[in-house]
């Protein structure tokens, strides 16, 4: 039998210090060993150790505890249930070995050992607990005693095996914002939460068979099929008594198709609920064909995407930046177009999430560097003055290890200054790898480019990633200068941009449309403004006129 | 002395505490310990006292320590003794074989130990 690549503890309890030391010998070059010299020690060992012992070699006859006490205090204790006790007794006691096993004893070896015997017999209960271990973890989410993904999906598929003429339906149940509550109320309140959803969520849905937790606030739960409105069947309000303040959506799929595979059910429901996150009237959605057809339009453009790249289909345009102290184009942010020679025009809105869904988004960011360094080296080639391009990363891009060295690599192949380059990031990736996005920005920044923080004041602001990130410019969301606008209250503004003064970031305002909103916003002393005021986002040519027309 | 000629003087089961022991280094390690093992000290007393229960005890773990050493004979008369205070049990063994028992262990164990001293002087 192998050894485990790992050294386990084993912990001998034996009276006899001679029997003990022997066995000690010829454990130690394959196990880290624990000694006791009765069952009380033996136990003591047992909780100091805290968790780290695999298995217990318990003797039989000892003075003050000896193993059969030992294994009743074991049984009452409970905590060390799972710690496999190989006991060892002598050849000739049958009734001893039987009073072990029935005490909870796992296995036995018979006195004189065969140190080999012994050995093969604690590897054996250890791989077998360990197993066990295993299975049950992934059969049960720990957190919240739900089955597991596979466990949900297999259990579901056995069902409807056995049951060939019932009628089955699935509801999936997902938390609105959930990465933003985690960030706002703490792991810890979070995964409490997400207890009381899986305790409360069953008793909700009529016909409940089972559940599984399938995301990490994604809930799926088989049910009898219902002939009523999952709509209205649906409505109970889980709020009450609930410290978090949440927004639950359900996707609901009827009569589940005994052809199609589980997972296939609840992508399907989930689709119908992402179709409703973010609306706070709807709370329930069901899958019908208006949503298969969007499903088929979702897989084709996730077929399409990759020829797309290599037929040049993504067009990068660029919109510019007025800098407002010079009264010229201090910049561009540059925008991805897609235009399919069958489907047409595929709106950003449409195939990104589903980029970011599969990680195909990281292949076109990247694309989408590499166009940009080409057009800046274009531009200072053909003696234009050449402005600083920001750039979008999707939460994706930063796992990609040394992101910032790839980039880094690729501004220099075309041999542009990094201040070139901005990097734009929109607030909510923030919530993902805190830790690991705080330290790629400030490789990225390290190395000479811009970070610019996208999206402020759009509903995922938070002023812990304005803290923690390493930034250099704030883009102020178009809803809050539309608001302002609109209301003539410039109040959220004002305050966006003292903060940004305050932390030494320069501003730029987004969606800007209106002369009324410009001179508003140069009172304000925000930095730059982008929006269809000044240009609409322009393709490459088009770009390089207008640069030369207002960038004198 | 090789610890292969200890057993034969001590009437030892060498392929058994080879089996258990391994190697021959550590047989020649425990052996020696035995010197400093205390249960025949403790069955012998018990014997004394007339102490059934310390007699188990004794026994017992005497049977144990010289199985795993491979002192065969001496672990087999051991258990004998064992056995027959073994808790429930009812003694079947008259005072005079019980005497006679305990006479061949000691002496059993004597030879043991003098052959071990023998050993460990070299």
């Amino acid at each position: 039998m192998d050894s485990f690549s790992e050294m386990r503890t084993v912990l001998v309890v034996e009276d006899n210090e001679m029997n003990r030391e022997i066995l000690c010998d010829l454990l130690m070059d394959e196990f880290e060993v624990l000694q006791a010299e009765n069952g009380l020690v033996g136990l003591q060992r047992l909780e100091e150790a805290n968790g780290k012992v695999s298995a217990v070699l318990l003797d039989v006859y000892m003075p003050v505890c000896d193993g059969f006490e030992f294994l009743e205090r074991r049984q009452k204790d409970g905590r060390f249930d799972s710690v496999p006790v190989i006991m060892m007794t002598a050849s000739d006691s049958v009734d001893d070995e039987i009073h072990c096993l029935e005490m909870g004893a796992t296995d036995f070896v018979t006195k004189p050992y065969n140190i080999e015997v012994v050995k093969n017999r604690i590897k054996s209960v250890i791989r077998l607990r360990e197993s066990a271990a295993m299975l049950n973890r992934l059969e049960r989410d720990s957190l919240t005693g739900l089955y597991s993904k596979e466990f949900f999906f297999h259990n579901v598929e056995l069902l409807l095996q056995g049951n060939g003429d019932k009628h089955y339906d699935i509801v999936c149940s997902d938390v609105d914002n959930f990465r933003t509550l985690n960030e706002h109320y703490g792991r810890d309140q979070c995964d409490n939460f997400l207890r009381y959803l899986a305790e409360k969520v069953p008793g909700i849905i009529p016909g409940v068979v089972f559940g599984g937790r399938i995301g990490p606030d994604v809930f799926a739960f088989l049910a009898e099929h219902q002939e009523g409105d999952w709509r209205e069947l649906l409505q109970a309000d889980l709020q009450e008594g609930q410290p978090i303040h949440f927004n639950l959506k359900y996707g609901v799929i009827q009569d589940i198709d005994r052809d199609t595979p589980v997972s296939g059910s609840c992508d399907h429901a989930t689709l119908a609920l992402r179709r409703i996150k973010g609306r706070f009237n709807v709370s329930v959605a069901v899958y019908d064909d208006e949503m298969r057809r969007i499903q088929l339009q979702e897989h084709q453009i996730v077929e399409y995407a990759e020829p797309a790249i290599q037929n040049g289909e993504f067009q990068i345009y660029y919109q510019p930046k007025h800098s407002l102290a010079t009264d010229t184009t201090g910049g561009a942010e540059a925008l991805v177009r897609w235009i399919h020679p069958q489907l047409g025009f595929i709106s950003p809105g449409m195939f990104i999430p589903l980029f970011e869904r599969n990680g195909f988004i990281t292949r076109l960011d990247f694309y989408i560097w590499e166009e940009v360094c080409r057009e800046l080296r274009r531009l200072l080639d053909g003696g234009f003055k050449a402005v600083p391009i920001s750039v979008n990363v999707s939460r994706m891009d930063f796992e990609v290890p040394d992101l910032a060295g790839h980039i880094a690599a690729l501004a220099d192949r075309y041999e542009l200054d990094h201040s070139l380059l901005h990097i734009e990031l929109t607030e909510s990736i923030y919530g993902d790898n805190p830790g690991r996005i705080a330290k790629t920005l400030e490789d990225l920044h390290n190395n000479g480019f811009i970070i610019e923080l996208d999206d402020f004041g759009s509903g995922y602001s938070s002023l812990t990633s304005l803290n923690t990130l390493t930034l250099d410019v704030m883009k102020l969301d178009m809803s809050i200068i539309r608001q302002a606008t609109a209301t003539h209250d410039y109040g959220i503004l004002r305050f966006a941009t003292l903060l940004a003064d305050g932390m030494r970031l320069k501003t730029v305002a987004e969606g800007v449309e209106t002369a009324e909103q410009v001179s508003a916003l140069k009172v304000l002393g925000c930095d730059y403004i982008q929006g269809y005021y000044y240009s609409k986002p322009l393709p490459g040519r088009e770009f390089e006129e207008y640069l030369a027309a207002h960038c004198a | 002395m090789t610890t292969q000629e200890l057993y034969e003087n001590i009437g030892g089961n060498y392929d058994s505490a080879k089996k258990i022991l391994q190697m021959d280094r550590l047989i020649g390690k425990f052996v020696v310990k035995f010197l400093d093992e205390k249960s025949c000290d403790k069955l012998l007393a018990a014997k004394e006292a007339g102490d059934p229960a310390g007699m188990f005890e004794g026994a017992h773990a005497l049977k144990g320590v010289s199985a795993n050493l491979g002192f065969d004979r001496l672990s087999q008369m051991a258990s004998d003794i064992a056995e027959e205070f073994r808790p429930g049990h009812t003694p079947s063994m008259s005072p005079e074989e019980l005497d006679r028992r305990f006479a061949e262990l000691k002496a059993q164990y004597e030879r043991t130990i003098a052959g071990i001293r023998e050993f460990a002087a070299g």
